[in-house]
């Protein structure tokens, strides 16, 4: 054997599945109104504590919740409930902001950045995410609603 | 800052408000206050932000300083905040957290007069104790102290509140290892006895805590001792410890029975403390009140990375934007960093600051808890630009027979005090408000613990003691990953990372892919030609019912360990077996998918290229069940004798009759031979021996 064998070809098998669920969206969760919504079916509402994406990237500590939250969803799922399993990032406030400075950049750029590694991360560990929910709370159209619920306080 | 009537729940919104004083309608309101400013940082922090008297976030030194600030009035919900902790699904410590920072205290609210006119107020949880108080402390800040304090005691004053200053709260309470104070040169008349008593003024008194004025009852609180001794103030014990003298109950803090106490005397403290607060109230000199540690919440910072506060200045005054305005986007700035004096960086953008001729926009900004405070909402309908979230979609996504939303919320226990806190209170304003169909965010909290390094110690870059997720994926992949992760130990416990560990649990996954794949000669992997489609075997159905059974219950109960061990001794029933039975490998295949879930995928593909294809991927499967009946010992093992000697052992079901049982022993090969000539009689222990007599 030329080069160093794998016990099984996780390399090849992992990225297959991680695009097959990103193309065929397994784990969208239809909200009331939408086509493929099920009105039998109970629903489940599984939250992770969203991390703020450090320039550190992620380490081993972020995805022991959230290995433990995706086994439920998976499991949820499996047992016939509608499983809202989101993910965002919670990219203001000062952490973010003394990281720009000492990188030498503007936030906006490190908070984007982080935010691409961070996903591309988590991607990996074949989390089963509704991505289409994703949340920024640096995003005006999500702060925009920060700001309103500031006025109603 | 100014008196708002709480009455109701339900504040008036600034957004609608129309009237002269926003201040006093909304939860939120701008006050000069004594904040935690951190020079490093150069911004203000809350008080759930400041640890130790250093910043959270950098551990930077932290100091009080009056500023003009916004803060959330947290306080109004503070009874709520605690009680409705009870029906929710949390952790008791986290719980405890919250009580604790809350701090409800039960006690009396006492004047004491400075002259006809002034009164200042006290907060006191041992009312029992007023005929006690020989001297009043106030917080150095206290705003009465400019008008009370003699002439000849100014100047000491003075510096002693330049001195204060220079402090932070724990260097001024805990640290301290000397109280320190000067005497205002002013009495208050006690009013159970309208006594005169000294007023002082000293630092281990917040202005931010209670009223920022203490009585002293130096006979029963240790602090009021230590300051009474080092001052030559009096002390007169005014409760009696059980056995002890009234001069031996000098230093008691229990309850006891009140002595020198006209009003109370004889009485025990708990009927004392009803029956002095009666009196307080009878004679308007005071009520009965409860008190909370809990402060208002600070939400206004001095740094550019955040949420700009929605609101212009004008003559003084301050006024909502219109909500179509929304949202305000920050102004690019090149030079973002603080500015060291306290003013907002945003001030150095003078375009953007001009609101309009005569209206300037605020420049603090929001603290970063504000987003995180009510993201769970958004994720309901992230889409929605009418509306922060869907009313059918919060209903839907946020209901249930609980009062909170979120069924299931796992994190660290970090944070106890700031976002689970932060968060619990914005959203019964939005649910008082009506937008919201549920009093609390989060039903059911899971902590899970801190992971080590492999040294035992907490990760971090200068211990060189940080494993990178990447890295282990690369070498591993996900699903060894994501098991191991899982395998270490309970979820809420603190624990090692191993890369032994990790090597262990891999191994476990190659084990699995080799029940189902072998590779051939050309170096391909291959359906196992062990594989067939037959019933499982009455061993391997008991094996996978089991299996089940506990998978099931261990994710149900966050065991996910056990759950992996579980699966690990199904894989070893089967990596010996001549035949493997598709049926049960695809129900494995099933309850192994939430922890690897590639692995899981690709194997649940290959058997249906294999075998009777199975409609759909394995995440569209249903979750398998259990029969119970197939989990109990239903064979038993009968040692059969003839003559009292050994002969062998009969494998016979537990139901089986006597007769049925002496008519397989009779047929055991051994036995056949030796009872060819018919024996005499045969004894049945039931369950444990059969032994046949001849001749």
């Amino acid at each position: 054997m030329s080069e160093r064998r794998k016990p099984y070809p996780f390399d090849q098998i992992e990225p297959k599945w991680q695009a097959i669920w990103e193309e065929r969206q397994n784990f969208h969760a239809p909200n009331p109104g939408e086509d493929n919504f099920d009105p039998e079916k109970r629903k489940f509402y599984i939250l992770d504590m969203f991390p703020y994406p450090s320039g550190a990237g992620l380490h081993v500590g972020h995805p022991e919740g959230y290995t433990a939250t995706d086994i439920v969803a998976r499991y949820k799922r499996m047992r016939g409930f509608n499983v809202l399993h989101p993910m965002g990032w919670d990219a203001f406030g000062l952490p973010a902001e003394q990281y720009a400075i000492k990188s030498g950049q503007h936030p906006a750029v490190t908070t984007r950045e982080n935010v691409a590694k961070f996903k591309s991360q988590l991607k990996r560990i074949g989390f089963s995410y509704d991505w289409e929910r994703e949340i920024n709370t640096t995003a005006p159209r999500y702060f925009k609603w920060t700001q309103w619920i500031f006025l109603q306080i | 800052m100014d008196a708002v009537d709480l009455s109701s729940d339900i504040v008036e919104p600034i957004s609608t408000y129309r009237g002269e004083n926003p201040n006093s309608v909304r939860l939120a309101y701008v006050a000069d206050v004594p904040v935690n400013w951190c020079p490093e940082l150069g911004t203000v922090l809350a008080n759930e932000e400041v640890v130790d008297g250093k910043s959270e976030i950098g551990g930077f030194p932290v100091v009080r300083r009056p500023m003009r600030q916004w803060m959330l009035r947290i306080t109004a919900y503070a009874e709520r905040l605690i009680k409705e902790l009870d029906d929710l699904d949390w952790p008791e410590g986290i719980k405890l957290l919250q009580r604790n920072w809350i701090g409800r205290s039960e006690g009396a609210e006492v004047e004491f007069m400075l002259d006809k006119e002034q009164k200042i107020h006290v907060f006191t949880t041992r009312p029992d104790t007023l005929y006690g108080a020989t001297y009043m402390v106030l917080a150095p800040e206290h705003p009465l102290i400019e008008r009370f304090v003699t002439e000849e005691q100014w100047p000491a004053v003075r510096e002693y509140r330049e001195r204060a200053a220079r402090k932070s709260d724990l260097e001024r309470t805990e640290l301290a290892k000397e109280k320190t104070g000067v005497f205002t040169g002013a009495y208050a008349a006690n009013p159970v006895n309208n006594e005169k008593i000294p007023i002082w003024i000293a630092d281990y008194v917040l202005l931010g805590y209670g009223t920022g004025a203490i009585m002293g009852v130096p006979a029963h609180d240790e602090r009021d001792l230590e300051f009474a001794r080092k001052f030559k103030l009096s002390i007169l014990p005014v409760v009696q410890a059980e056995g002890k003298t009234s001069e031996e109950s000098i230093g008691f803090i229990g309850d006891g029975v009140a002595i020198n106490s006209p009003v109370i005397n004889g009485l025990p403290t708990q009927p004392a403390k009803k029956k002095i607060i009666a009196w307080l109230e009878e004679h308007n000199h005071g009520k009965s009140a409860i008190s909370y540690k809990l402060r208002d919440w600070l939400f206004s910072r001095q740094r550019y990375w955040g949420e700009p506060l929605p609101i212009v200045w004008e003559n003084h005054k301050y006024r909502a934007l219109d909500e179509r305005e929304l949202p305000i986007v920050p102004p690019p700035l090149d030079d973002y960093k603080p500015t060291g004096t306290g003013e907002p960086p945003l001030a150095k953008a003078k375009e953007w600051v001009r609101y309009s001729g005569n209206a300037l926009r605020e420049t603090n900004t929001m603290p970063q808890w504000a987003g995180s405070c009510w993201y769970y909402l958004r994720f309901c309908d992230p889409q929605n630009d009418e509306r922060f979230v869907g009313e059918e979609a919060e209903r839907y996504w946020m209901g249930g027979p609980k009062p909170g939303g979120v069924d299931l919320y796992v994190g660290g226990t970090e944070h106890a005090v700031l976002h689970l806190l932060y968060a619990r209170f914005w959203h019964k304003v939005l649910f008082d408000l009506g937008h919201l169909s549920k009093p609390e965010p989060f039903q059911r909290l899971v902590n899970q613990g801190i992971i080590l390094g492999e040294d035992n110690q907490k990760m971090s870059k200068s211990r060189g003691n940080i494993v990178n997720p990447d890295d282990v994926i690369d070498q591993y992949g996900a699903d060894a990953f994501r098991c191991y992760e899982m395998f270490m130990g309970p979820l809420e416990q603190m624990k090692p990372w191993s890369m032994r560990g990790v090597e262990g649990v891999a191994r476990f996954l190659a084990r699995v892919w080799r029940l189902f794949m072998n590779e051939n000669q050309a170096g391909e992997w291959v359906l196992s030609a062990k594989l067939k489609d037959v019933d499982p075997d009455k061993a391997e159905q008991k094996i996978m019912h089991a299996t089940i059974k506990k998978v099931t219950e261990d994710i149900e109960s966050f065991s996910f360990n056990t759950a992996i061990s579980q699966m690990m001794i199904f894989v070893n029933a089967f990596t010996n077996a001549e035949t493997i039975p598709v049926s049960a490998m695809r129900t494995f295949l099933i309850l192994l998918n939430p922890f690897a879930p590639h692995l899981t995928s690709e194997l649940w593909e290959k058997l249906n290229t294999g075998f009777k294809a199975v409609r759909g991927d394995i995440t569209e499967q249903k979750w398998p069940v259990y029969d119970e009946a197939l989990l109990a010992e239903d064979e038993i093992e009968i040692p059969v004798q003839v003559n009292g000697k050994f002969q062998g052992v009969l494998n016979i079901s537990v139901a089986a009759t006597k007769e049925e049982i002496i008519n397989a022993a009779e047929k055991l090969p051994k036995v056949k031979q030796r009872i060819t000539d018919g024996y005499i009689k045969v004894l049945v222990v039931q369950n444990k021996v059969v032994n046949f007599v001849t001749k």
